[in-house]
């Protein structure tokens, strides 16, 4: 877009005006409505996606135990799910967080399995041995996600126990992980807790040879966005 | 968009006010002069439904930004590289950065939420793994903004050799341990951003002096997403 400039000397008169005006115009007209709206909002214009988030960083050791009446299909803490108390997301036991319009939760856990505990000091016989957890969340006084999260590992059998000294403590070394994340579209409403259970099974036929798991340190968060403001 | 009027200049002479007033730019509504190059998003612009817009009228990268980085090709750590008495520091400028799971990122505004993490296939050279006498092992450290205790990771066993005694009974050679694990940061501030893992192993006299353990890392990758 350009206007001939008036030359040294040249009268500025209502006409030459009105052209100028009438060659600017004429180029404006033209301009497309999506050309001139495309792109035109960015982050200075638009609010944050954000409602809500929070995140804990767990240094102190939980301690999973196993039990013979584990039951997979569990929806509370019986069946040998116990809950991980330091995972706990809550706003600091203030009720929950609000949740002013429907929309997504994203919610995430990462889990050091790093050591168990056997009844004997042979180890796992088979490699049947194996941790549980479970990232779910209560919304409106009621537990959700209870059955579709869990995730597992198993306990590795040590591969030439023979030539080991059975008391090492290499037997009971996992270091494993167990990792989660979901996306949940929710309604407007209260997401009182966030939190994880977990347990410990033998998958094997006989009976279980271990007596606990370690999970030495973890992360757990979430963030919330309203998909209607 | 509504269409710049011709200009109807009254006086007789030029008068520079109606000019101003008749032309080029004179806000009204709807706008009727230059003032339609503003921007050009009125309630026409809206989408079909109410408070919406349609998702041109927004630039890319408003509300969200990512970064992913991957590599296929080994990545070799020498536990000579990290010999020292204190396995455990979290001295970065001491620790050993696994440059294939390091980066730097530009965080173009201020960030409601911040989630990043890793996921690789390892492979180490270590005799036993944890708390024993003798003991060789390797960990792993996040850094985003400091160090991440909570993603504090120690690698299994994956010692090639199975046959020798002393080495036997702790690992597979074809077996790569797999670990991916994630964490958020909330309220970060906009700017160049650090995010690195750095390495330190804890091995033997005897094997220091081999010079032989490494960390192999054959594949794997980092990444963030950050959302307004």
């Amino acid at each position: 877009m350009s206007v001939d400039t008036p030359g040294s000397g040249d009268l500025i008169t209502k006409t030459s005006v009105e052209s100028m005006h009438t060659s600017v115009a004429g180029v404006i007209n033209d301009v497309k409505q999506g050309q001139m709206g495309g792109s035109t909002l960015g982050p200075s214009q638009l609010p944050s996606l954000i409602h809500t988030a929070d995140t804990l960083s767990i240094t102190s050791a939980e301690t999973v135990t196993f039990d013979d009446s584990f039951d997979e299909t569990s929806i509370d803490t019986s069946g040998g799910w116990a809950r991980l108390s330091s995972y706990n997301l809550d706003n600091g036991g203030t009720g929950g967080y609000e949740l002013p319009y429907p929309g997504f939760i994203y919610a995430y856990c990462s889990l050091r399995v790093s050591e168990w505990l056997a009844f004997t000091s042979l180890g796992s016989e088979d490699g049947n041995e194996q941790v549980w957890a479970n990232l779910w969340y209560q919304k409106d006084s009621v537990n959700q996600k209870l059955q579709r999260n869990s995730r597992f590992i198993n306990i590795k059998k040590p591969t030439h126990a023979v030539f080991v000294d059975a008391s090492s403590d290499d037997f009971f070394t996992v270091e494993d992980t167990i990792s989660i994340a979901w996306l949940e579209e929710v309604t407007a409403g209260t997401l009182n807790l966030i939190t994880i259970t977990a347990a410990g099974n033998y998958g094997g036929a006989s009976s279980t040879n271990a007596n606990t798991a370690t999970i030495a340190n973890g992360t757990i968060g979430f963030f919330y966005i309203p998909k209607v403001v | 968009m509504p269409l710049i009027s011709p200009m109807n200049l009254l006086s007789t002479t030029v008068d520079p006010q109606e000019v101003y007033s008749e032309g080029l730019y004179a806000p009204a509504n709807p706008p009727d002069s230059i003032e339609v190059l503003n921007g050009g998003l009125d309630s026409s612009n809206y989408g079909d439904a109410d408070k919406t817009l349609p998702v041109w009228t927004t630039k890319i990268g408003s509300f969200a930004a990512g970064f992913y980085s991957g590599f296929d090709s080994w990545d070799f750590i020498y536990a000579n590289q990290s010999f020292d008495s204190d396995d455990a520091t979290t001295d970065l400028s001491i620790r050993v950065k696994h440059s294939s799971l390091s980066s730097k990122i530009f965080l173009p505004w201020d960030a409601s939420v911040v989630l990043y993490g890793f996921q690789a296939f390892f492979r180490q050279d270590a005799t036993q793994v944890f708390e024993e006498d003798n003991a060789q092992y390797w960990n792993a450290q996040v850094d985003f903004g400091g160090i991440q205790e909570s993603l504090y990771t120690v690698f299994p066993r994956s010692r090639a050799d199975e046959d020798e005694e002393w080495d036997s009974g702790l690992a597979h050679e074809e077996y790569w341990p797999y670990v991916t694990k994630q964490h958020m940061s909330t309220s970060v501030a906009m700017g160049y951003k650090n995010i690195s893992m750095s390495i330190w192993s804890k091995i033997s006299a005897e094997s220091f002096a081999e010079r032989k353990e490494k960390l192999l890392t054959p594949t794997g990758a980092i990444w963030i997403l950050a959302i307004r």
